[in-house]
């Protein structure tokens, strides 16, 4: 009788520890995710909302889950709220979380032994043996090799370091009751045996740890993937649009109001139309040859104050492909890298060609062309990889004098 | 300021016309005694006059204000003082900061013009701005580089340098001859200089030149001593960096 009593206690304590084990790893989730993003509903007081608006005004100030700062234009919607670790100094924090994990522990043990006040003692001890060595830890050892990286933070220096003594404990128990059992000249095989509950609890453990590690990873990956792609969505738009190209028209415009107010007044519209096509292009996925050629207009037509009578273009797009679909933008950064890079240096007049015509577009110019070994800018880089994921391609063709590129639509 | 003679190199009409009449409504009596529109008609107008202030944009046909001031340079021209003027490049921006170049921003705006005008700059040391173009082209930095004393302008080099340090936001490079404000931050010094110099704190950067000794003191902040006599606190997680950086550069030095 006695010893089936001791033995249940045993198994009571292993539900107690279980499920503390299961909690409190939870629960360390949500409070030491200190370097990560995470929504506001998790944030239970050890993050609070990052710098608001800051900066550029209107602009605010965001962080990736890797730390780097950058921009967000206003009215940039995103579903992530960027949160900011609050650093406490260590004993507030160590008193904090001592206090919670001993609440937690008193609670589990109340609700899964029975409100008796050894369980409850029972419940807070084992929050406690958890706190202390683990916080104790992370003190201690933070300057371990999980610094590297910031989503390995401190945080899990010292739970590595209980997971370890853990392991060596149960190992020992394996080891060293048998020993015991041998020497005292008991039965070996029942040493065994009561190794095992031991053992079975650090694999608990460790699985746990491993799991919950896991879902936090995935987790974050998905926070990144969706602020990468939104990043990714930004730096696009300002690749297809050279602020070069902005600045130079304001700066053409300001030069003509005085003595072209007529001048000053088309500009200011074609600017307009080129604004208005750039942010109708990067919110579409897709759309018709035909727009992408009116917002090649728009900008030849401003870069046709710039550069006066010395820039003759012409442009055709046969009435058979007007309606093929295209990646917004995709031709908008080509012909500025002809305007900019091939036109820059030449003195004179320079022309420009752009034809779409059986089913694909050819762009010559006869500026002063491209080195053969020239490494793709960002702008050239970023229509390739556009054009690659739908199935078209960009070659540079072989010519004379100048450029000539060609688009081929699927 | 009543009086200038000012003279543009800049290939779009436009533009022209608008730094005319800002220059007209700013200072009534200044003349324009020259404009170009590339830069071979820009040498023949260095060549013919020589202006109080001549207006340089940064890319006209057919190899830009770098390329021009180059060939000037060599040709033995005269360089006026020069007021860069350039809507977006982020090189020449960089290499203007670096060499204490005066700049305007396209749209020109009045005030910055006006300060201009009240303070003509002095010609550009040429060597020491192509030079600079040159490097932050390539990412890199230059080997000379100017710090502001007030109006002054002062030319170091980064060999002189023992430390930078920041200071309440403010980041200071400290020679023999005293510690000077750069309008910098240290992050984007650290990758730049990095082989040369070593970070040893959050806020402060060392010249591996300069180090003399380094004091690990278990429990305690471990400290750098500097030739110059400067201790310099090591902080805990950057100490085994410092430690392997200056065991390369003991072994470099036996050899």
């Amino acid at each position: 009788m006695e010893l089936e009593a001791q033995e249940g206690m045993e198994q009571d304590d292993l539900r107690v520890l279980a499920m503390l084990t299961v909690w409190l790893e939870v629960h360390s989730h949500w409070v030491n995710a200190c370097h990560r993003t995470f929504p506001p509903w998790m944030a239970s007081g050890n993050l609070r909302r990052g710098p608001g608006l800051q900066g550029i005004s209107g602009h605010h100030v965001a962080r990736d889950p890797l730390g780097i700062q950058f921009l967000r234009p206003p009215g940039f919607r995103s579903s992530v709220t960027p949160m900011e670790p609050v650093n406490r100094p260590f004993p507030i924090r160590l008193a904090r979380r001592t206090l919670l994990c001993a609440a937690t522990g008193v609670l589990v043990g109340g609700l899964s032994l029975g409100w008796m006040p050894r369980n409850l003692f029972l419940g807070a001890g084992v929050g406690l043996v958890y706190v202390i060595p683990t916080e104790l830890g992370n003190h201690l050892f933070r300057s371990w090799t999980f610094q590297v990286d910031r989503n390995w933070g401190p945080a899990w220096a010292g739970r590595f370091f209980v997971l370890k003594l853990l392991v060596v404990w149960s190992m020992a128990m394996a080891v060293i009751l048998p020993a015991i059992h041998w020497g005292l000249g008991l039965p070996v095989l029942g040493s065994f045996a009561s190794a095992l509950p031991h053992m079975a609890f650090s694999l608990i453990w460790t699985a746990v740890l491993l799991l919950s590690e896991t879902v936090t990873q995935v987790y974050t990956a998905g926070l990144s993937l969706a602020q990468s792609e939104a990043r990714a969505e930004f730096l696009a738009l300002k690749a297809q649009l050279q602020p070069h190209t902005l600045f130079n028209a304001l700066n053409g415009i300001c030069g003509l109001i005085r003595d072209d107010p007529r001048g000053a007044e088309e500009a200011t519209r074609r600017l307009a139309s080129l604004m208005r096509h750039v942010l109708m292009g990067i919110e579409q996925r897709h759309w018709s040859l035909k727009e992408e050629f009116s917002l090649v207009e728009a900008l030849l037509g401003l870069e046709a104050l710039r550069f006066g009578n010395r820039l003759s273009t012409t442009l055709y797009l046969d009435p058979a492909m007007a309606e093929e679909p295209v990646p917004p933008l995709i031709l908008l950064p080509l012909v500025e890298n002809s305007l900019r890079h091939g036109f820059r240096s030449k003195v004179g007049l320079c022309s420009l060609q752009l034809r779409a015509q059986d089913g694909r577009i050819i762009m010559e110019d006869d500026g002063c062309g491209m080195s053969p070994d020239a490494k793709d800018g960002i702008g050239l880089r970023t229509v390739r990889e556009r054009l690659r994921a739908e199935g078209a391609g960009l070659c540079v063709l072989p010519t004379v004098q100048g450029c000539r590129l060609q688009v081929d639509l699927r | 300021m009543n009086s200038i003679r000012f003279a543009m190199i800049e290939d779009e009409a436009p533009a022209r016309a608008m730094l005319k009449h800002l220059m007209a409504d700013l200072s009534p009596q200044s003349t324009c005694i020259g404009e170009a529109p590339d830069g071979d008609e820009g040498m023949a107008l260095l060549g013919r006059c020589a202006p109080d202030l001549l207006f340089l944009d940064i890319e006209f046909p057919p190899d830009g204000a770098f390329g021009m001031l180059d060939r000037a340079r060599r040709a033995g021209l005269v360089i006026p003082p020069i007021a860069f003027v350039t809507a977006y490049d982020s090189y020449a921006l960089d290499a203007f900061r670096w060499a204490a170049c005066h700049y305007l921003l396209k749209p020109v705006e009045p005030d910055q013009l006006r300060e201009c005008l009240g303070r003509i700059p002095a010609s550009p040391d040429l060597p020491l701005l192509l030079e600079t173009h040159a490097a932050t082209r390539s990412h890199t930095l230059p080997d000379r580089f100017t710090v502001k004393i007030r109006d002054r302008v002062k030319v170091l080099r980064w060999r002189d340098v023992h430390s930078i340090q920041t200071d309440h936001r403010l980041l200071f490079v400290h020679t023999a001859e005293g510690r000077f404000i750069l309008d910098r931050t240290l992050e984007e010094l650290v990758e730049r200089l990095e082989p040369g110099f070593v970070r040893i704190h959050r806020s402060i950067l060392v010249n591996l030149a300069y180090v003399q000794e380094l004091d690990p003191s278990p429990g305690h902040t471990s400290l750098l001593l500097l030739t110059s006599g400067e201790r310099l606190p090591v902080s805990r997680d950057r100490l085994a960096h410092v430690r392997q950086t200056l065991a390369q550069l003991f072994r470099r030095i036996e050899f």
